[in-house]
């Protein structure tokens, strides 16, 4: 489940891949005014604060909030309640100039107060965000004037501006003193969005209605948006098929709907129904306990990277819905200038067989070692049983323990003596590299943390830590091109793929524009109206 | 007091222990229970060991569990089931919105099932070794054996993409503001496909329940006397031993009454009908512990009246029964 929510919750690049010209085109005209857009929310939301709910359901959060920032189609930053905002070169000064009039739905105006207010509940230790990461060397936020706000960081913060600037902004006013976490405004959301949320059924549906005092003047041009909740995948395909639902996006990714229902749609090309498929900054990667033999002894860990073959697994598994992704550091748009192109993986079961031979593990009948593959059910399982046969052809044994998603989550984050352990989990958000190698980092390996595969390279560490406390891109280059290397040659982890994600809507939709993911969809949500003739 | 008062004090003291025992047992399988709501909420996104032991402490669940399960009891015994960290909300409220939706799905289809099951086993057992009586008991087989989620996928695609006829999921047209009659009749449409899947399932226990009751009953001596008084034989077959059928009927109707609370687990999640199976299910995955243990205790309360109820309504059937 959380896969899903981990997977919704990306924020950055993407490229339409088809479809996306001709709709802009259409959406030349002057859209239509009113009606109702219906979308599909396979796993529902739980509450409206940013500070606290993370990354998730982003889908739901980006109605009612706006960030100081947005994401475009190409994975740029682009203003959101920000007219604009320079950095300091070592990147330890960010300032920000709030656009005028913007109201919150109450009309209360949103100032450079409420923005400080946010990003202090943000880092307050106390409050315990999972966003904290991204501004946890906050020193200082300045007014200076209601327009204009500065965050100070001590020394450099290359994730401030990806990570968290895109996050809504909560009214101080209604949540100044309370104790977040009981607030009711937790459930009756004001914000500065496009959407107002009017009636919530927990677990069943969201339904909004528009902000007609938006600060994009005109927009949105829909009356009212629903969310409904349909928890199983292939009623939930079966309903938007029927017409009940009118778009279901991003939603080609484990957890979400099943590829193969996914792929019936975009090939059957039904004349009703419009798809567009998009790159995703998300991978599925490949973790092992590096803590415990086998996987101690780093030729054993390139003997698995060896044994996999991923392009039958994007193929078959995916039914094309991903492409392989060789380097920790994955291409796409927002980090293609740390990618290192040269990093290829190269599938060689007679390679694997040679170096688990070196390692001091030979062929014998009942496999050269035992391991277990860690896996959630649904998705996940289908993948561990391709990885097993895989692995069997190389002589390994494995078993595979499935389990649901909470059970799962803590054995990766906790287990650290279990031998032998192997598992998948989706990385989102991978705007910066820096976000998807602190899991890599040393600091991270103790048991709870996130450096699931418990990988402690001295020099790799080092590298991680520096880069992101390094302003200057150039230079940040340079070290990761080092620490993809290291990571190649070490494979703590193996990275899989990346997620190609799938937006569909009824012809009638207009000015959806694919983004990454569901919150670049969304947030731009205030351009779609319904063309029904 | 009466005999029947004092009957009633006893059983709903037995009651009382029987749910603390519920409460206590609940308690502690859950927590038993690897992961927690904290790591099902942020276990993936990128978060320090440090953060996730703060939002434990904000939730209360660094507590000794001994001290964790003393605030619950405690609350729970001034009326307060608690409040979900995980959905924000106070506990009861959510139950509140689900027990209705899941009433106004379970109950008709018990009902039904129950209505029809006692006509069907009836007949079977009148028309004992025909053709009428192994068709029944080949469909309530094939009823009794066919998963729910399989055949609401199956009335979906045939009853809602194919033909068209009816909504595939939900209470109600999503955007419609129906009021009145209107809405009731839209309520109605949506119930149609997920009432059919109960009322099948339910239909083919009562079904077997009330044939195997019959053909036992009417092999007792007393309807020989009823027959030699000259009684007609529906008078018989109708006014006697059905009458004394039904009391094992009437039982697993309480039973099923009782548990229907705990919703149609499968059933809701295929129609994304949102009721209590719904949120048990989501509540489990979740690790929302005081919603599992809400469901667990008012489930039971339910299980444990329906059968105070229907053992009263066994002395209106059978005048040999007293409470006294």
């Amino acid at each position: 489940m959380v896969s899903r929510r981990a997977f919704i919750a990306a924020t950055a690049a993407g490229v339409a891949v088809q479809g996306t010209r001709a709709l802009r085109l259409a959406h030349a005209q002057e859209p239509k005014r009113g009606g109702t857009l219906r979308l599909l929310q396979i796993e529902p939301a739980i509450g409206f604060n940013p500070a606290l709910e993370g990354t998730n359901w982003p889908e739901t959060m980006r109605m009612v909030y706006n960030g100081l920032t947005d994401f475009n189609e190409t994975g740029d930053l682009v203003p959101g309640l920000a007219r604009s905002w320079t950095a300091s070169e070592d990147a330890d000064t960010f300032t920000f100039k709030l656009a005028p009039g913007v109201q919150f739905h109450d009309g209360q105006a949103c100032t450079a107060d409420d923005v400080r207010f946010t990003y202090e509940m943000i880092a307050d230790s106390k409050i315990a965000s999972p966003l904290n990461v991204y501004v946890a060397n906050l020193k200082s936020i300045d007014t200076p004037d209601k327009l204009t706000v500065t965050l100070r960081f001590n020394g450099p913060n290359v994730l401030m501006m990806p990570g968290v600037s895109a996050v809504g902004i909560l009214p101080k006013h209604l949540w100044a003193g309370t104790d977040p976490r009981k607030s009711q405004y937790l459930a009756q959301p004001v914000g500065t969005g496009p959407f107002k949320l009017k009636d919530w059924q927990r677990g069943d549906s969201l339904t909004f209605v528009a902000n007609r005092d938006y600060f994009r003047k005109g927009r949105p041009y829909l009356d009212q948006v629903i969310f409904k909740v349909v928890s199983d995948a292939a009623t939930g395909i079966q309903s938007f098929r029927n017409g009940e639902l009118d778009a279901v996006l991003s939603q080609g990714v484990p957890g979400g709907l099943p590829y193969a229902l996914v792929r019936q749609i975009v090939d059957a090309k039904p004349p009703n129904i419009a798809a567009n498929e998009f790159v995703q900054a998300f991978s599925q990667i490949l973790w092992m306990n590096c803590a415990a033999p086998p996987f101690d002894n780093p030729k054993v860990r390139r003997a698995i990277a060896h044994s996999i073959n991923k392009e039958l697994i994007v193929k078959a598994l995916l039914q094309g819905f991903g492409r392989v992704q060789d380097s920790a550091v994955g291409n796409f748009p927002s980090m293609r200038w740390a990618h290192d192109p040269t990093i290829k993986s190269d599938y060689n079961p007679a390679r694997a067989s040679q170096l688990l031979d070196e390692a001091g593990y030979p062929k014998k009948a009942g496999g050269r070692f035992k391991i277990t593959i860690l896996a959630t059910e649904g998705f996940r399982v289908k993948l561990s049983e391709a990885l097993r046969a895989m692995f069997t052809a190389v002589g390994i044994e494995s078993s595979i323990q499935s389990s649901t998603w909470a059970p799962y989550i803590q054995r990766i984050r906790q287990d650290r003596e279990t031998a032998g352990m192997i598992w998948t989990i989706f990385i989102p958000r991978q705007v910066d590299p820096s976000l998807i190698l602190d899991y890599l980092s040393p600091k991270n390996a103790k048991p709870g943390g996130s450096n699931y595969s418990q990988w402690s390279h001295a020099r790799a560490g080092e590298l991680i830590e520096a880069a992101r406390a390094t302003g200057n891109q150039g230079k940040r280059k340079g070290m990761y091109q080092e620490i993809q290397k290291i990571v190649a040659d070490e494979v703590p982890v193996v990275p899989l793929y990346s997620a190609l994600g799938v937006d569909m809507w009824q012809r009638y939709v207009e000015g959806i524009h694919s983004i990454d993911s569901l919150t670049g969809t969304l947030s731009m949500i205030d351009t779609v109206s319904l063309n029904r003739s | 007091m009466t005999g029947v008062a004092w009957y009633v004090a006893g059983r709903l003291l037995q009651s009382a222990v029987l749910l603390a025992f519920v409460v206590t047992i609940g308690f502690f399988v859950i927590r038993a229970a690897p992961g927690d709501p904290v790591l099902y909420l942020y276990g993936a996104q990128n978060i320090s060991a440090e953060t996730l032991a703060a939002l434990r402490q904000v939730w209360g669940l660094d507590r000794p569990l001994a001290e964790q399960y003393w605030v619950y009891v405690t609350n729970l015994a001034s009326g307060n089931l608690g409040y979900s960290q995980i959905n924000r909300e106070v506990v009861s409220a959510m139950l509140a919105r689900k027990v209705p939706n899941t009433l106004l799905l379970m109950a008709p289809s018990i009902l039904l099932a129950a209505a029809g099951g006692v006509v069907l086993g009836t007949t079977a057992c009148r028309r004992l070794n025909t053709l009428a009586d192994y068709v029944i008991g080949a469909v309530s087989m094939v009823g009794y054996s066919t998963p729910p989620f399989w055949l609401g996928i199956l009335l979906i695609v045939v009853f809602a993409s194919t033909l068209g006829w009816l909504p595939t999921q939900g209470m109600a047209t999503l955007g419609a503001s129906y009021r009145g009659v209107a809405h009731a009749l839209d309520v109605t449409k949506h119930m149609v496909l997920p009432v059919t899947v109960l009322t099948w399932w339910y239909l083919a226990a009562f079904t077997r329940l009330t044939r195997a009751s019959m053909l036992e009953e009417s092999r007792k001596p007393y309807l020989m006397t009823a027959r030699m008084k000259g009684l007609s034989e529906g008078r018989v077959f109708y006014g006697h031993a059905l009458r004394n059928a039904s009391r094992p009927v009437l039982t697993v109707l309480g039973l099923y009454l009782g548990t229907m609370l705990a919703g149609a687990v499968m059933t809701e999640v295929v129609f994304a009908w949102p009721g209590m199976g719904l949120l048990t299910f989501s509540a489990i995955v979740q690790r929302d512990y005081p919603v599992v243990l809400a469901v667990f205790i008012v489930s039971g309360a339910a299980v444990v009246v329906t059968n105070l109820v229907i053992d009263l309504l066994y002395a209106v059937i059978d005048p040999r029964i007293r409470y006294a």
